[in-house]
């Protein structure tokens, strides 16, 4: 599911410049919204950012300070996170 | 399973039209809205998580099918590349309040964000683990 997921966020971030059709945003919304349960159950890491979209998709107002300094709040954090990840020690016995 | 056919065929609607978007980004040079920006930032921190949740997990169970040192020393690189450019863009924003992104740093995090799902799906990263 998550494979199937990333790759719709990618496209997602392709088209959003032309995303002005509104079926085509519904379409999406109800594709995401349909996923949070999925999500919270599997990948509750990502449930935030699936969210910021959707509420992003709907509004018809711009994106507000509040919202953008939430994302970077969050984004320190991801990043921080992968660091962490990216530091930790290979262990032997990894296939190539 | 019906909701992952809908996801898949969803996503593979919106590739064609992603195709057409690059085309006329790239064509015209033309700039991006704050909200686009704002989904394409969303984008791009759901797959860095992904493939956090992947390292972690390779690292703690690197004998566990689907591991690869491959996979992770292909995803470490590219996930740093599309954080310049995420922060690229939000920099740009900052510095430019209300004005709208230009389009060659909003490609630059498509771009990134397209090539750790690529990673992501060679490896089937989103598979191990769970």
């Amino acid at each position: 599911m998550s494979g199937a997921l990333t790759l719709l966020l990618t496209v997602l971030a392709q088209i959003a410049p032309s995303l002005h059709v509104s079926a085509s945003i519904t379409s999406i919304i109800t594709t995401l919204v349909e996923l949070i349960p999925i999500l919270v159950k599997e990948f509750q890491d990502v449930v935030p950012l699936v969210k910021n979209i959707i509420t992003a998709l709907r509004g018809n107002n711009a994106i507000t300070e509040e919202q953008l300094k939430s994302l970077d709040d969050l984004e320190a954090k991801i990043d921080a996170e992968f660091e962490a990840a990216a530091a930790m020690p290979d262990d032997e016995g990894m296939a190539p | 399973m019906r909701k992952l056919v809908a996801v898949v065929a969803l996503a593979l609607s919106l590739s064609a039209c992603a195709n057409l978007q690059n085309f006329w980004s790239t064509a015209t040079g033309a700039s991006v809205s704050p909200t686009a920006v704002y989904v394409a930032r969303n984008s791009f921190d759901a797959i860095e998580v992904t493939a956090t949740n992947y390292i972690v997990y390779c690292k703690v169970h690197p004998k566990t099918t689907g591991c690869s040192k491959v996979a992770i020393a292909k995803l470490i690189p590219a996930v740093r590349s599309g954080r310049v450019a995420r922060n690229n863009l939000v920099q740009f924003q900052k510095n430019n309040p209300g004005v709208w992104g230009p389009s060659g740093l909003y490609n630059a995090l498509v771009t990134a964000t397209d090539t750790v799902q690529q990673i992501s799906a060679q490896y089937n990263i989103s598979g191990v683990g769970k």
